[in-house]
């Protein structure tokens, strides 16, 4: 018993003097300190200036800034950060480049709200937090900018400070990735939304296929170059940009942070317009629109296409034909509530009101487009829907299967389609097809030669799938 | 001249005067002063003055009792300091942690002794319990102090629980949350019966532990007050009843023949009584019945002092020595903050209650109070129902039977967890196969309670077999300590993300 | 024999005894001292001491002006400018100003308009802060750093 007391009292000795070693003598921040002094005091000019340097007590040093919640400890390494005598100095020791210190100095905004990394730790590894559990590890230099965009408008800052920022912002709306994603209230909603994508952690993105370090700032810029690399069978389209373009891209992206918290004294005041009215303050033609919104389906919309990434027909709206056959009110339901069994996402709340009839002015390309189309004159007999049933399943089921999602065409039975689609409309399109898309005419000359009556029976099998949807 | 003389010699008896006003006693060399050294001293008064032989051999307690005591001390001392720093609320605990981390002079050590300490308590206290169990000595006159140690147990359990919520990290974020719906689950038998709107046990359970509908402020504030101190403060008393029970009990069980056992005392035991004493003495000579001491003669006990002091120091540095090599390698786990957006997945409870997660995840109800109760509920029981006399002290009972049947019921228990385990990860379970079952028929037909049932019958047919309650007792308890360990190890490295089964972690998907 | 003996064997202390309660004293010991380490903390959680007042023009002449969020005043002279303490140097308090100087609510201690003491239990006049210009032009006053009384910015 006494020789388990006298080993088991040994052996906590041991370890309570090896940590106390460990905790105050191998610490690594105890050594910049004591090199910064040595280094300082070599460039001291004067001897009382190298005796003050040698005399720096060696103690942990910290930025506070409550209403950021920043506490910062990275000037406990970083001596030399306001320091002019440290210039050409190694790292850690280095004063801050450039002068942006002296519009954003330390005491007031802290080293992490740009750089980010773990404030809190006194260690390079786990102040770089890229192998450590915490949220947003150490930017590099060259995505730097994108912190800028926090309470900036990145536009505004093309001249000042931060270009690549401004041109990420600006390779966003010309690739058209309104057209799926909502950002500043403009946007689609076939892809994620990403008014905080800044935000977002590694555990929040699909990281499996990420090769090396998984860090959400690698994922977005391997994501931009190859989509479905990272995330299997994801509908972005491989746009293919340059090195360069896929860094604005990820420091635009890495910007984007409405949800975080900011003092009003932090946030420039053109932020707070930047989050209501988008970063192109509102102002858009309906050619811009059309470019940021629609082209990245439907290309210039002249043509049907088929999109070999989607897999599917996209559909020819600016197509005079199929213009003709539509309306203000359909198109308009369309564009607000999606076409549902098709790629084309509602843009109800990514879309203003006024945007929206410009958008429309332009589809109709000078044309007169009428809020509604007059119904068919002539008064058609009834068809029979079960006639029209057998006809639809030998014609028309092999691309509107109406049971199926992903089919290449409309679903007939959605509610956006039987509610806004007149019966006139849908008969001159059966008739008359789709130039541009792969619904060809059935009747008239050159088409299937469908009969007045054959047309009705359809329109009325048409019409019977509203009731049998759930 | 005399006062003046007088006055001079008591100055410079200062420092006699005073020590001998806190200590009366000589030094403790004879067995007078040694017996002083313990009742006259308040901290050391619970011990008895002598202690028996067979209480102080490490193969009958190896100390397990002491090292739960000694934790619970090392838990206490290292979290009163963290609370120096620690700050609970939800903007600031999961910083003070990190700069209890970085920062705090020790802060990083003393929270790694903290947070490892308080795992080893928790299988120092169920080894204890094992140990008290299979030497018998939950038998009469000790059945209480069994049902005190259960509490114990409990109170172990909600001391490590809530303090897991405390560093607001992912980790215990969405532990907590799990185990505040398992407080919820009661509504599965509610729901079933339609009155939950009438009746509604579980919501009012998880209503109770968090203070609102979801981990947030109100439950951290509520955690922290029952770890730093309602439950510490219950925790004190029971400990007190506990080892005031044991000298009640007449000290640690031990055979009858102990004493012929051991064989003559040590050279160096100084006899005390020339004969057993036939009634106790003081105070006790006014109370009815018989003291635990009479009949037995002190001839084979030794004085605490030193002898149990020094055994007491030794676990307690064994203990020390033991949390802080681990605490000095390995740091406690601390995640990302918490954030109720991204859960973290597989979310898992303490290891310790992953065997009940496991059962969990076929019926929350079934894992996470049915079971809990059915084997709180048996373990109060067992000094109860079985009552034989015999075998107390010895391992296993002094026969060769005990040993026998734990061994049998430690192979069907363990064939028992792993068939059923086995057959539910390849097969599935009832909804795999019937979508549309309602809820309630997995909730009393799951693995849980077909193991419950199965070791309960095998227990029984023990009884019957051998015709004794003792090898019974045996059966169910090591059946059970079979089934927590590997539903334990099934949770804690079989499940990985959406629960599913991996045979190592290193095969998780990457998420 | 008799409990009073101190009869063989016991009470000997051999040197494995020794040696086991020696180390267990140890081993306490110096977990105390690592204990006693913890309280004193070796960083504080304040924000910065040093504070900008603004550009040399804001600082009103030959009256003083209360820094806000901070026990401070400001002010300038014909030397220049400067800073003092607003908190008493008798126990803390937070003096306030009078058409003589300054006030303290406390316990009474009085100092004039320079910070000098004039009355009360106060054991000196009250602290001047050092007054820098930041290379942004505006004006700093570092809290922690105090600079003998008289001690003027030139502008």
């Amino acid at each position: 018993m006494k020789k388990l007391l006298l080993a088991s009292s040994l052996v906590t000795l041991l370890f309570l003097v090896a940590s106390g070693l460990s905790e105050n003598v191998f610490v690594s921040w105890k050594g910049y300190q004591k090199e910064y002094s040595l280094l300082l005091a070599g460039r001291a000019k004067d001897p009382e200036r190298k005796r003050e340097a040698r005399n720096v007590p060696i103690e942990l040093h910290q930025v506070v800034v409550p209403d950021l919640a920043v506490f910062d400890r990275c000037v406990t390494c970083h001596r030399g950060m306001d320091n002019p005598l440290m210039a050409g100095a190694p790292n850690p020791f280095r004063p801050h480049p450039g002068d942006i210190l002296n519009v954003h100095p330390t005491e007031r905004f802290g080293c992490t709200i740009c750089h980010r990394g773990q404030g809190a730790a006194v260690n390079f590894r786990e102040a770089k937090a890229v192998d450590a559990y915490w949220d947003y590890p150490l930017l590099p230099r060259e995505l730097l900018e994108s912190s800028c965009g926090i309470c900036h408008d990145p536009k505004a800052m093309a001249k000042t400070g931060a270009p690549v920022l401004a041109e990420g912002a600006r390779l966003f709306e010309e690739k058209g990735c309104h057209g799926c994603h909502r950002l500043g209230g403009l946007g689609g909603s076939l892809g994620a939304a990403l008014d905080s994508a800044g935000l977002r952690t590694r555990h929040q993105l699909t990281m499996a296929n990420l090769p090396g370090e998984k860090t959400t700032f690698r994922w977005l810029d391997l994501h931009f170059k190859d989509p479905q690399g990272i995330v299997a069978g994801s509908l972005m389209k491989p746009d293919y940009p340059t090195d360069e373009e896929a860094r604005a891209l990820t420091v635009f992206m890495l910007s984007l942070q409405a949800d975080r918290e900011l003092p009003d004294r932090a946030v420039a005041r053109d932020r707070h317009r930047l989050l209501s009215v988008g970063h192109d303050q509102g102002e858009r033609d309906g050619r811009t629109l059309y470019d940021r919104l629609c082209r990245v389906c439907h290309g210039e919309g002249t043509l049907g296409i088929f999109d070999k990434h989607l897999g599917k027909f996209v559909p020819a709206i600016r197509n005079p034909a199929f213009l003709a056959s539509v309306d203000r009110r359909f198109l308009r339901a369309n564009i607000l509530a999606g076409r549902p069994g098709t790629l084309m996402a509602g843009f109800e709340g990514g879309l203003t009101g006024p945007d929206l009839e410009r958008l429309l002015d332009f589809l109709a390309g000078g044309a007169a487009l009428p809020e509604r189309r007059a119904q068919a004159a002539a008064k058609r007999p009834a068809g029979d829907a079960r006639r029209g049933a057998a006809m639809f399943a030998r014609q028309c089921a092999g691309c509107h299967d109406p049971g199926e999602k992903g089919q290449v065409a409309p679903t007939l039975s959605s509610r956006a389609f039987q509610e806004n689609a007149g019966d006139a409309m849908i008969l001159a399109t059966i008739a008359g097809g789709r130039p541009g898309t792969a619904m060809v005419a059935f009747s008239g000359p050159g088409g299937a030669g469908l009969s007045d009556a054959e047309l009705s029976d359809l329109l009325a099998h048409i019409r019977s799938l509203a009731t049998r949807r759930k | 001249m005399g006062s003046w003389s007088e006055y001079i010699a008591n100055v410079r008896a200062l420092p006699r005067t005073v020590w001998e006003s806190l200590v009366r006693h000589g030094a403790p060399v004879t067995d007078r002063s040694r017996a002083e050294a313990v009742f006259q001293n308040l901290f050391l008064h619970i011990h008895p003055t002598r202690v028996h032989r067979w209480s102080l051999r490490w193969s009958y307690t190896m100390g397990l009792g002491l090292i739960c005591a000694a934790s619970f001390v090392v838990l206490t001392v290292t979290g009163v300091l963290l609370m120096f720093y620690y700050k609970p609320s939800m903007a600031l605990a999961y910083q003070s942690i990190k700069d209890i981390h970085y920062v705090v002079p020790t802060g990083r050590f003393i929270r790694n002794i903290h947070r490892w300490g308080a795992h080893l308590m928790v299988i120092a206290v169920i080894l204890h319990m094992a140990r008290v169990f299979f030497t018998a000595s939950y038998k009469k006159p000790r059945e209480m102090n069994w049902v005190f140690g259960i509490v114990l147990l409990i109170l172990t359990l909600a001391l490590s629980f809530s303090g897991y919520l405390l560093p607001w990290d992912q980790l215990a974020y969405w532990a907590v949350t799990i185990g505040a719906n398992i407080a919820q689950s009661p509504r599965e038998i509610t729901d079933a019966a339609g009155i939950t709107r009438y009746i509604d046990i579980g919501g009012f359970q998880k209503t109770l532990l968090l203070g609102s509908r979801s981990v947030g402020e109100d439950a951290l504030i509520r955690f922290y007050v029952l770890h730093v101190v309602f439950l510490p403060l219950v925790m004190g008393v029971f400990m007190g009843l506990h080892f005031w029970r044991i000298r009640k009990d007449g000290g640690l069980s031990r055979p009858a023949d102990a004493d012929r056992r051991l064989g003559p005392a040590a050279e160096d035991v100084t006899p005390v009584f020339t004969q057993a004493p036939r009634k106790s003495y003081g105070l006790m000579a006014v109370v009815r019945g018989t003291s635990s001491n009479v009949g037995r003669g002190p001839e084979n006990t030794l004085p605490s002092w030193p002898h149990l002091m020094t055994a007491e120091a030794a676990v307690f540095m064994f203990t020390l020595a033991v949390t802080v090599a681990i605490s000095f390698f390995l740091d406690a786990p601390l995640k990302e903050m918490a954030n109720p957006l991204v859960p973290e997945n597989p979310a898992k409870a303490p290891w310790y209650f992953l065997g009940l997660q496991e059962i969990v995840s076929f019926s929350a109800f079934a894992g996470g109070v049915l079971l809990p109760v059915v084997t709180l509920l048996g373990l109060v029981l067992i000094p109860y129902l079985d009552r034989e006399p015999e075998g107390v002290g010895d391992w296993f009972g002094a026969a060769s039977r005990g040993r026998k049947v734990a061994l049998r019921s430690a192979v069907f228990g363990l064939a028992a967890v792993i068939a059923v385990e086995a057959f539910a990860i390849r097969f599935g379970w009832l909804r795999s196969w019937y979508p549309g079952i309602p809820q309630i028929v997995i909730t009393f037909f799951n693995p849980g309670t077909v193991l419950t049932f199965l070791y309960i019958a095998y227990s029984l047919w023990v009884i019957r077999g051998e015709n004794s309650t003792r090898l019974g007792a045996i059966a169910i308890f090591t059946c059970f300590l079979a089934g927590f360990i590997v539903l334990t190890l099934v949770g804690t490295w079989f499940r990985g993300p959406n629960w599913e089964f991996f045979w190592s972690p290193s095969r998780w998907p990457v998420h | 024999m008799s409990v009073d003996d101190p009869g063989k064997g016991v009470g000997r202390r051999d040197l494995l005894s020794l040696a086991a309660w020696g180390a267990f004293c140890a081993s306490l010991a110096t977990a105390l001292v690592g204990a006693f380490r913890l309280p004193n903390p070796s960083v504080f959680p304040e924000p910065s001491l040093k504070v900008k007042v603004g550009p040399p023009g804001s600082i009103p002449e030959l009256e003083y002006r209360k820094v806000a969020g901070r026990n401070l005043f400001v002010s300038r002279g014909e030397e220049g400018v400067f800073a003092i303490s607003a908190v008493c140097t008798h126990l803390g308090c937070v003096v306030a100003p009078v058409p003589s100087g300054f006030h303290c609510p406390c316990h009474g201690s009085r100092f004039d308009a320079l910070g000098r003491i004039t009355g009360g239990p106060a054991p000196r006049g009250l602290d001047w802060l050092k007054v820098a210009k930041a290379p942004d032009g505006e004006l700093v006053v570092d809290e922690g750093e105090t600079v003998p009384p008289g001690t003027y910015l030139k502008i």
